[in-house]
């Protein structure tokens, strides 16, 4: 393998990449991700040894987090100048992938060439490509409706619906690595038991919110390891929508309805205010059909949309009801950001839910090696978190892509919307 | 001289209020530059990049820093961009003003020529384009943007329908051809937008001058009525359209931020959104005090063009 000026990649490539990844003045965000690496040493041009602090089952993935880069261009300039240094970068810019940077201009396109250095033989197939920036959604589609535009990716359900059936384009579905929740404040005396969660869930129609909001193509989510992964529970069964059993629920945790239907406790109405962000779309229509089906079992919900970083300062602060939110997961399976307890003050457990168990579990499958037993942790972990339910877990999201039917070999999955590039070609078979 | 040295102090005192309030508007709003929201960054790694910009200083001594870096001509460095801010503001911004120069161009060159050509026209005509003009000032310039890209852009392939110029290097006049192909359209609609308002004001402004006693003298001299017009009543028309250009200049700037989104062109108003969205306060704060300079420009611009063209305002 050769970068883009003709020299080769090697294993001191590898190295010098470990040290610039973790060095303080670089302030790279994935820094920590790399604690677990005590050293890569060199042990020829191709061969190199990783040593790790502790065993873990991320130990690849901890290696493979970013890309490598060119000691013999970048070492020129210092650690400390990586920050600011934006500018030279782009004029020393060498690349080892299927494409190099042909040009580009701001707010409007990057051009890619063919690579002639890259490894792989008659690789990439196209010889260039153009991905620009179209920041109206309509235009978008337009493009690729006019011809103008090859690929178009992240579709919602109702461009989906424009462009099914239209001669020379084609769409493609896959499930993506993301799932939708509404997260309860545990802080909160009303949200504070469990069986109030579990109430609430069964008050919401996911069903309906799935039909409505994604046309149906979504899947009802029942955990935070998505249904698509291997150490998906698959005997959970999400709560059912059941208005009975949810009012019976809330009724056993001192939750009575007055003359006007509205739940009661110690004279408080039981009310709620639903925090949204406001240019996801989706997530507002959802908020506006919850308000109506929590209504039906007496709860009163206000919707407040807000801009994303008011939202998150709201979250941060622990100041709220509820929200609705997304998070897409890694292959580390490390469920710790958003449900152990350290994450409260160190992380994105919002609502601070805390439970010793969980915690432990989590905690051990970090370091469990063995496959078949992480696994039997992560189902335990599931079957908590699918019993305290501190989020609802909304919706398992796919995502759809569009490109005209002269694009063959397009591969996108949830990694990548363009995902190995380099098998991409035009023409007919 | 002292009229003149008196506006600028007042538009500096005006610009340093704006460039204060923008910072403190900016940097108080709800949101965290620093902040990931990657469950893989951990909430330590705010603290690095609060460090390596600055904003773990007190607010005041942030302001005193920006306010200082202002003046001596640093605007800062990008969070989200990653280099200078001016060097982000100096690509931006000639594409935004070469859009409304040609906006501006088109519509007062167009409502001048239209309220000259009505002037002379029977009243229904006058009542018919009257009626034209209000209708383009109430429609939402996005409507009009949307509707000429898919009509002109899209479907009839008369006008590019993306960016400020084609990918492919041009040089001399070609190069010229092709942003004036690339802008025609947005600059087109931009107009069409704000073009009745000034209609109204010149064809009324007209229709006044031409009942002036100076143009009766005129015609009884035995002038044609198409020198009427031109000669002598346009020019005392023109002052209340062109008092008004000053202050389209901030209106146009907030107009090519819809444009600029609509036909994917690059501009400081889609840089000054992204910024709003990504919180990147320099850019922002840069942005917004660009924008309260153009209105103080304006100002200054408007009198000063008054007294251009109406020689009276001097002996006020």
């Amino acid at each position: 393998m050769r970068w883009s000026d003709g020299l080769a990649v090697t294993a001191e490539d590898v190295r010098w990449t470990w040290l610039a990844q973790r060095h303080p003045e670089v302030a790279w965000r994935y820094a920590e991700i790399k604690k677990n690496i005590k050293n890569v040493r060199v042990l020829g041009l191709h061969h190199f040894a990783v040593e790790y602090a502790t065993e873990s089952p991320s130990q690849l993935a901890e290696l493979n987090e970013g890309v490598i880069l060119p000691r013999h261009a970048w070492s020129a300039l210092p650690f400390a100048e990586w920050p600011r240094g934006a500018a030279w970068f782009r004029d020393h810019l060498v690349t080892n992938g299927p494409f190099e940077l042909a040009g580009w201009e701001s707010q409007q396109r990057i051009e890619l060439r063919r690579n002639p250095e890259y490894f792989e033989p008659d690789r990439p197939y196209l010889s260039s490509v153009v991905l620009r920036v179209v920041p109206l959604r309509a235009n978008r589609l337009a493009e690729l409706e006019a011809g103008k535009a090859d690929f178009v990716s992240q579709l919602v359900p109702a461009e989906v619906r424009r462009l099914e059936g239209q001669p020379g384009i084609t769409i493609r579905q896959f499930w993506h690595r993301q799932y939708d929740y509404l997260a309860w404040n545990l802080r909160r005396p009303q949200f504070a038991q469990a069986s109030v969660r579990r109430a609430l869930t069964q008050a919401i129609d996911r069903q309906a919110l799935v039909d409505t909001v994604w046309d149906g193509r979504a899947r009802i989510g029942t955990s935070p390891i998505l249904a698509s992964v291997w150490a998906h529970h698959p005997d959970l069964e999400p709560w059912p929508y059941d208005l009975s059993a949810a009012r019976d629920a809330l009724l056993i945790a001192g939750w009575q309805a007055d003359k006007n239907g509205v739940l009661r406790r110690a004279g408080r109405p039981f009310e709620l205010e639903l925090l949204v962000n406001s240019a996801n779309p989706i997530h507002v229509d959802s908020a506006v059909l919850i308000q109506t089906q929590l209504a039906r079992v007496g709860i009163e919900v206000a919707v407040r949309r807000l801009d994303f970083h008011a939202l998150i300062d709201r979250l941060d602060s622990g100041d709220f009801d509820g929200a609705i939110g997304s998070w897409g997961i890694d292959t580390s399976l490390d469920l710790g950001y958003a449900f152990h307890s350290r994450s409260i003050t160190e992380g994105y457990n919002s609502g601070a839910y805390a439970e010793p168990t969980v915690d432990r579990l989590i905690e051990a499958a970090r370091e469990e090696t063995d496959q078949d037993a992480r696994r039997e942790i992560l189902y335990r972990l599931q079957e908590i978190l699918h019993r305290d339910q501190p989020y609802a877990f909304l919706w398992e999201p796919p995502r759809f892509d569009a490109h005209s039917t002269r694009l063959r070999g397009v591969g996108s999955n949830p990694l990548s919307s363009l995902f190995r590039l380099r098998e991409w070609r035009v023409g007919h078979d | 001289m002292k009229i003149v040295l008196s506006r600028l102090a007042g538009a500096g005192l005006a610009l340093w209020l704006v460039a204060s309030v923008t910072f403190f508007v900016v940097r108080l709003a709800p949101g965290d530059p620093a902040r990931s929201l990657d469950p893989a960054v951990p909430l330590s790694h705010a603290e690095t990049v609060r460090k390596l910009y600055g904003l773990d200083r007190p607010l005041t001594a942030q302001y005193a820093a920006w306010l200082s870096g202002l003046l001596r001509g640093d605007l800062g460095w990008s969070f989200d961009h990653r280099r200078p801010v001016a060097e982000v503001v100096a690509t931006a911004l000639p594409p935004t003003l070469g859009l409304a120069a040609l906006a501006l161009g088109l519509q007062y060159g167009g409502a001048l020529a239209a309220a000259a050509w009505v002037a002379r026209r029977r009243a229904p005509l006058r009542r018919a384009i009257d009626t034209v003009a209000l209708c383009l000032y109430t429609l939402p310039t996005f409507w009009l943007g949307l509707l000429a890209l898919r009509w002109l852009g899209h479907r009839s392939g008369l006008f590019p329908t993306h960016g400020a110029a084609s990918p492919a290097a041009l040089g001399g006049l070609s190069h010229l051809a092709d942003l004036l192909h690339h802008a025609a359209l947005p600059a087109l609609v931009l107009a069409l937008a704000n073009v009745g308002l000034v209609y109204q004001l010149s064809e009324s402004a007209l229709r006044r001058a031409l009942a002036a006693p100076y143009a009766i003298a005129a015609r009884a001299r035995g002038l044609s009525e198409n020198r009427v017009v031109w000669r002598h009543a346009l020019r005392n028309a023109v002052a209340a359209p062109v008092h008004r250009l000053g202050l389209d200049l901030p209106l146009l700037l907030s107009g090519s931020l819809v444009i600029e989104v609509i036909f994917s062109r690059p501009g400081l108003g889609r840089v000054a959104h992204q910024a709003f969205l990504a919180r990147d306060l320099p850019v922002l704060a840069v942005s917004a005090t660009a924008a309260g300079t153009l209105v103080v420009l304006g100002s200054l611009l408007a009198d000063a063009l008054h007294r251009l063209v109406d020689p009276r305002v001097e002996r006020v």
